[in-house]
């Protein structure tokens, strides 16, 4: 059985600490994605388990093998470690051309000519470059170099893929369909595969599962809708896109659903809790912009009720294009709120009216107030390695 | 995926290369100047000495065309031995220093082993010794019976089959003197390469060695190629070592062929010198075009953004095999070769270790012409030096900021330059000057030797100096446009400024280069004006060699000190010098930031 399996990583560089007890476990199969801000240790923990960085402290298994263990004095050379390996800057070999580089991996194991060739020229159809075999690889444009690289570290069949933001340096719509055919290969390879990005996009799209990390410290692991709809700390949500972090105090509810209330904003707002909150507890309140409308108030109201919306005033309106942005003040905290463009009036609500915005129950986080503190959050044991696999 | 995709990519990227907003394509005075100046310096005494090949008489003496002297000397069966002679010493000495810097360099930038902070201090030790410094000191330790290597070596066994004067002697010594050029070469373009390329292969399954055998040095194969051949082209037209070592044994190459047609013949063989150093030209124009074909500007070198230094090969016990090769390098290259010329400059004659005493330098600096030569030296080094960097630094800057198709020019004669080996160069100055009336005068001057060094030193001037201008041309470009400031005054306030640390290497390195030069000043310098490696020359010819060391050794403590004021000036500037000079090291079309100074 193939798979990674990362215990207690360490790796320091000068005494200054980078990876510190990071835990990570990649199912056979799976496509493991690490998402976090530039700088967290995503390229050191993915180069720690290629072997090309020696860790200060901790295991990492590939299948049953233990290739690196500081403790036990091991360190397999990245070379015994079967794995291919999609550098950032694709690092191909200018002297060579496209099939030479393709077919290095299959020369170092001494394959013959024949099986070269047409394993080769396989891996090449799957990427869509067998028609460039005999071009230098300096003659290529970024995205068919990307595929080239693609191809040198699926030819020998290695049992783990790593990717180091292999789109970074792609534009837009290459990145797109890159990335769908990233995922095709994985598929049809069946390695266990980790993904390097620092783009929330990519690693919702194209992952099984998501690790977030900062400064080199797991803040969550999950599906990419959990990670997305449910982060598990206010740094995993500011990182992943919810612009509204407001500060709440919990009034009731038990279990996964609490009632919240915003100081000075009038009624009240339904969140989601990974776990029981006691009522007076402060919280953070993380929802999308998107999850969240704005209307007049109504004249008969019932401000009493947690569900009943925030009652604010609209401090300012912007167009763009096809939705509408409001900024809205509710007791001394600014949100933003966004929907689609309403056949409706736009200017109904003009600056300075009152305004009753309502939250999604299902959309809104309450999460605990400790910041971004990342020693505090441990990962999620309690999911299974080998997840479920979400829609792409 | 779409075709389209691809392309829009390729397109993008083109249009991203293309250099936006260049100056208007005319001709200014300046360019013009420039480019006669070029012609004149660089250009003229190359055609001379086609000249020369066919007059009947010395340059001053009149005399008629004829083909007779030309004929007579490429007929000559000695010379096309001496031209094969040649070509051994030099291709040997290539081949034996490449392998040496390239296995250095790698020890260096990606081993673990013990003591490889000390090479690179050590080959630009090495490489500020004059060459004649190396060749004088071995043709002492080797002497036998009485060099020091040559007793301790009777001493240990008995027998010492070691003979600086000879074919190994040769080899050895330009080995040494080679490899600390080639390596300083190789350095930049070892650590530019990157890394993860090396990091790819071992990825895909090979080890280190293989890695570094299939992809590294395939990678950085045009580079070592461009150094091996510039190697070889200078050792063709090296005169100190045959003319040393060479010589006493009988072994004949072209440059002492040529010394020895003008001074060694009588009456004087200008035309036969003339004709080797024409073929000679002609070889080293062959082999600088075959290589532009061969491997043009191509360059596998690129800088990456990431700068971090990243794991080195650990080799375990076998990290010793490195640490004994840095040892013995510069136990040969530099500790023997100091210790017998300082021992040797305290004996009262050479070889007799009693009595050790300062009447060498007593004598030395009592002789009326060596303190005047002392003189001489530092002047001609430190104009020598400033002029040849001011020039480089018009050409570099003509070269990419005028848009005529002359611009190209100035560049071009000054490659032509390193086809012309010093002593090829003094004969052709000697030429250029002596048959034009009005400048016969310069002849025996300093000032003909000035200007020959001038020359001489240029290309080393220019090659110190391109790619920092480079760097600074192409930021200057794009900080005067987005700040709209006037362009002259920005070049001038700017540009200058910033050149600073360049030009005081490549001032530095020129003024170095001139001082220990003994080609240039050996046929071109008159008793009255003789420099100070000509004076330890003409002692070494007469057998006085404790005075030759006497000579040396206060050359080199003045070249320590302009070192250590040098290290201090840098120390100073440190930062930005070394940004300008790492910039040197980014192949010309590359974007991407200059990450200097690694390692
Ligand atoms: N060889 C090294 N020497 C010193 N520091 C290093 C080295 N490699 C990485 N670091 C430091 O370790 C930290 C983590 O680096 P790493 O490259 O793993 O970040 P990353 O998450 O991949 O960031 P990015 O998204 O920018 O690629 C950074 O602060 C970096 O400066
Ligand atoms: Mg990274």
């Amino acid at each position: 059985m193939a798979g990674v399996r990362i215990r207690g990583l360490a790796k320091r560089f000068e005494g200054k600490v980078v990876l510190e007890g990071l835990d990570l476990e990649v199912g056979d199969g799976e496509l493991l994605t690490l998402l976090g801000p530039s700088g967290c240790g995503k390229t050191t923990t993915l180069r720690c388990v290629a072997g090309l960085e020696r860790p200060d402290g901790g295991e990492i298994h590939i299948g049953d093998r233990l290739v690196a263990s500081p403790a036990a004095g091991v360190h397999e050379p990245p070379n015994r470690r079967g794995i291919g390996m999609v550098f950032q800057s694709y690092a191909l070999w200018p002297h060579m051309t496209v099939f030479s580089n393709v077919a290095y991996p299959l020369r170092i194991r001494r394959r013959d000519r024949a099986t070269i060739r047409r394993q080769v020229l396989e891996v090449l159809a799957a990427v869509g470059m067998e028609a460039y075999a005999e071009r230098s690889v300096t003659a290529l444009s970024g995205g068919q170099q990307q595929r080239v690289a693609l191809a040198r570290a699926l030819v020998a069949q290695p049992q783990v893929l790593l990717f180091d933001e292999p789109l970074s340096n792609l534009d837009a719509k290459l990145r797109i369909a890159m990335r769908r055919q990233i995922r095709a290969v994985h598929d049809q390879a069946g390695a266990a595969s980790v993904y390097v990005t620092h783009d929330q996009e990519e690693a919702i799209t194209l992952s099984d599962r998501v690790v977030v990390l900062d400064r080199g410290v797991v803040q969550q692991v999950g599906t990419p809708r959990d990670i997305y709809r449910r982060p598990a700390n206010r740094f995993v949500a500011d990182f992943l896109g919810f612009e509204n972090l407001l500060t709440a105090t919990v009034v009731g509810g038990g279990g996964d659903r609490v009632g919240l209330r915003l100081a000075g904003a009038g009624g009240g707002v339904m969140a989601s809790s990974t776990h029981p909150r006691l009522a007076g507890e402060t919280v953070v309140l993380a929802v999308r912009a998107g999850d969240i409308a704005c209307e007049p108030v109504p004249t008969a109201g019932s401000p009493g009720d947690p569900a009943g919306g925030l009652l604010g005033t609209l401090v300012s309106t912007e167009d763009a294009g096809d939705r509408v942005e409001r900024t809205v003040e509710v007791g001394g905290q600014r949100l933003l709120a966004r929907s689609p463009e309403t056949e409706g009036d736009p200017d109904v609500l003009r600056p300075g009216d009152a305004v009753l915005v309502r939250v999604a129950p299902t959309r809104a986080v309450a999460l605990d107030d400790t910041g971004a503190r990342p020693a505090e959050t441990r990962p999620h044991h309690h999911r299974p390695a080998a997840s479920t696999r979400e829609g792409t | 995926m779409p075709a389209d995709v691809a392309g829009s990519a390729r397109t993008g990227a083109w249009r991203g290369r293309r250099r936006a907003g260049r100056p208007p394509r005319r001709i200014t005075p300046g360019l013009l100047v420039l480019c006669a100046l070029c012609l004149v310096l660089f250009v003229w005494p190359v055609l001379m000495l086609a000249y020369g090949a066919f007059r009947t008489a010395p340059p001053d003496l009149g005399g008629s065309f004829s083909a007779h002297g030309f004929l007579a000397t490429l007929s000559d069966g000695s010379m096309w031995q001496a031209f094969g002679n040649s070509i051994l010493l030099s291709g040997s000495t290539v081949l034996l220093s490449t392998a040496l810097a390239v296995y250095l360099a790698w020890t260096v930038t990606r081993t673990d082993t013990p003591l490889r902070r000390l090479v690179t201090p050590m080959m630009v030790m090495t490489f500020a010794i004059p060459p004649l410094f190396f060749t004088l000191s071995w043709a002492m330790l080797g002497q036998q019976p009485v060099g020091l290597l040559d007793k301790a070596l009777h001493a240990l066994f008995g027998v010492a089959p070691f003979n600086a004067q000879s074919w190994y002697g040769m080899i050895g010594v330009s080995v040494l003197a080679a490899t600390a050029a080639e390596y300083l070469l190789l350095l930049g373009p070892f650590l530019a390469l990157d890394r993860s390329l090396e990091e790819a292969a071992l990825v895909s399954g090979a080890r280190r060695l293989r890695a570094f055998v299939t992809i590294e040095l395939p990678a950085l194969a045009p580079s070592i190629l461009g150094v091996m051949i510039l190697g070889f082209v200078l050792g063709l037209g090296f005169l100190t070592v045959p003319l040393l070592l060479g010589e006493p044994a009988g072994i004949y190459v072209l440059p002492t062929e040529i010394y020895r047609l003008i001074d060694g013949t009588s009456p004087a063989n200008y035309a036969g010198a003339s004709t080797l150093s024409l073929l000679l030209v002609a070889v080293v124009l062959v082999l600088v075009a075959a290589q532009q074909r061969l491997i043009g500007r191509r360059s596998f070198t690129t800088m990456t953004g990431k700068s971090f230094r990243r794991e080195r090969l650990r080799l375990g016990k076998a990290r010793y095999v490195g640490t004994a090769v840095i040892l013995v390098y510069g136990l040969l290259a530099l500790v023997l070769p100091l210790g017998q010329f300082v021992l040797g400059s305290f004996e009262p004659y050479f070889g007799v270790y009693k009595h050790l005493s300062l009447v060498n330098y007593r004598t030395v600096l009592g002789t009326a012409g060596t303190g005047s030569a002392f003189w001489t030296t530092v002047v001609v080094a430190v104009v020598a030096g400033f002029c040849a960097s001011c020039l480089a630094v018009w050409i570099a800057l003509v070269g990419q900021r005028s848009r005529s198709r002359l611009r190209r020019l100035p560049d071009l004669s000054l490659w032509l330059l390193w086809a012309v080996p010093g002593i090829t160069l003094s004969l052709g100055i000697i030429w250029a000057y002596l048959s034009v009336p009005g400048l016969k005068r310069l002849y025996a001057t300093q000032w003909i030797v000035l200007l020959a060094l001038v020359v001489g030193t240029a290309p080393i001037a220019s090659r110190a100096l391109s790619g920092p201008i480079g760097q600074i041309a192409r930021d200057l470009e794009e900080a005067a446009r987005t700040a709209g400031a006037s362009a002259f005054r920005a070049t001038v306030g700017i540009l200058l400024r910033l050149v600073l640390p360049a030009f005081a290497v490549s001032w530095f390195l020129a003024g170095i280069v001139a001082s220990g030069n003994l080609d240039i000043p050996i046929l071109l310098a008159s008793p009255t004006n003789q420099t100070v490696p000509l004076v330890a020359y003409n002692l070494y010819d007469n057998g006085s060699l404790a005075g030759a060391a006497a000579v040396f050794c206060l050359l080199l403590a003045g070249i320590a000190c302009v070192l250590a004021l040098g290290a201090a000036v840098r120390g100073v500037l440190g930062l930005r010098a070394r940004r300008l000079l790492g910039g040197d090291r980014a192949p010309q079309g590359a974007g991407t930031t200059p990450a200097g100074g690694v390692g």
